[in-house]
């Protein structure tokens, strides 16, 4: 959570100049997305920005271009 | 048989063992979840890309979750200001989630989990329980929909205040301050947006006061 928070604000090494409203509904949906394995997401800076942590319970975060492309090409 | 056969015999069901263990493990990992907007047939998963997961879900290669949160945020764009462009789109969105979603298993509130998810780290809790059970989805659906007036009326404030505050255009065109005009009740608009929208009803919303029977409705549907 604390390194969620610290990515969203400090991910590029410098501050976010914008917090967009939407942000807050994206901390709260990352939290509950942890209880499955992946995260899809079509937010590229949401993508990114959880990228930026480490995380060891192989929790993976997809952008839908990705989770569409391994669903054609494996099958899962 | 044989010390070999006998070793053999116990590789294999070993080797049993380990194929029921492994599949357990990998249906675990088939667990994903979609971001809200993933839903939306605009701007996230596309009418043509849905038979690839259609064909995942049918074949249990894929298995979704979801979390009350990310089912209510499309349910606030029935009263939007731009309530017409967007409700059929959030029909459709909640459409998919009650279609593609394991409605079994709802993911805790963030909170929730989170907490509980300190207090198993620090060693004072057990494992951290990411479900809710029957009773606790009524008791949070119960909830959510007790709030839905409140966050309706702090919305038209805040409506209210912008139109004052900023004169925007779009705000001030036949927009009402009545509560009721601007967020028309929330089930009537949600199932006769949906069903204008499918062609058919969704099963969630049968109920017509979903302030009382909303969490029936949802069991039902489950």
């Amino acid at each position: 959570m604390i390194a969620l928070i610290y990515s969203h604000f400090y991910n590029a090494g410098q501050q976010i100049p914008k917090v967009r409203q939407s942000d807050a509904a994206d901390i709260r949906h990352v939290i509950a997305a942890s209880a499955a394995e992946t995260f899809v997401s079509n937010d590229l800076r949401l993508c990114k920005r959880l990228s930026a942590i480490p995380m060891n319970d192989r929790f993976r975060v997809l952008h839908l271009d990705k989770f569409l492309s391994d669903l054609q090409t494996r099958g899962t | 048989m044989d010390d070999r056969e006998q070793i053999l015999g116990e590789f294999g069901l070993i080797a049993e063992a380990r194929k029921v263990a492994r599949s357990g493990f990998q249906q675990r990992h088939f667990r994903r979840t979609f971001d809200t907007s993933v839903f939306d047939p605009d701007h996230g998963l596309q009418e043509a890309q849905e038979p690839l997961v259609l064909d995942a879900l049918r074949s249990q290669r894929l298995r979704l979750i979801f979390d009350l949160d990310g089912f209510l945020e499309p349910l606030l764009a029935f009263g939007a200001i731009t309530a017409a462009d967007a409700t059929p789109k959030a029909a459709r969105q909640l459409q998919r989630m009650l279609n593609w979603c394991d409605l079994r298993r709802v993911v805790r509130v963030p909170e929730w989990l989170l907490a509980d998810a300190v207090l198993s780290y620090a060693g004072r809790a057990g494992r951290v329980e990411e479900f809710l059970n029957a009773g606790q989805l009524d008791e949070e659906i119960e909830r959510e929909l007790r709030d839905w007036d409140s966050v309706r009326r702090s919305s038209v404030l805040e409506m209210a205040f912008l139109r004052e505050q900023r004169s925007l255009p779009f705000l001030n065109s036949g927009m009402s301050t009545g509560t009721e005009s601007l967020r028309p009740s929330l089930s009537v608009s949600a199932r006769t947006s949906i069903e204008a929208t499918s062609g058919q009803s969704v099963r969630t919303w049968e109920s017509t006061d979903c302030s009382q029977s909303g969490a029936s409705a949802w069991r039902s549907a489950r």
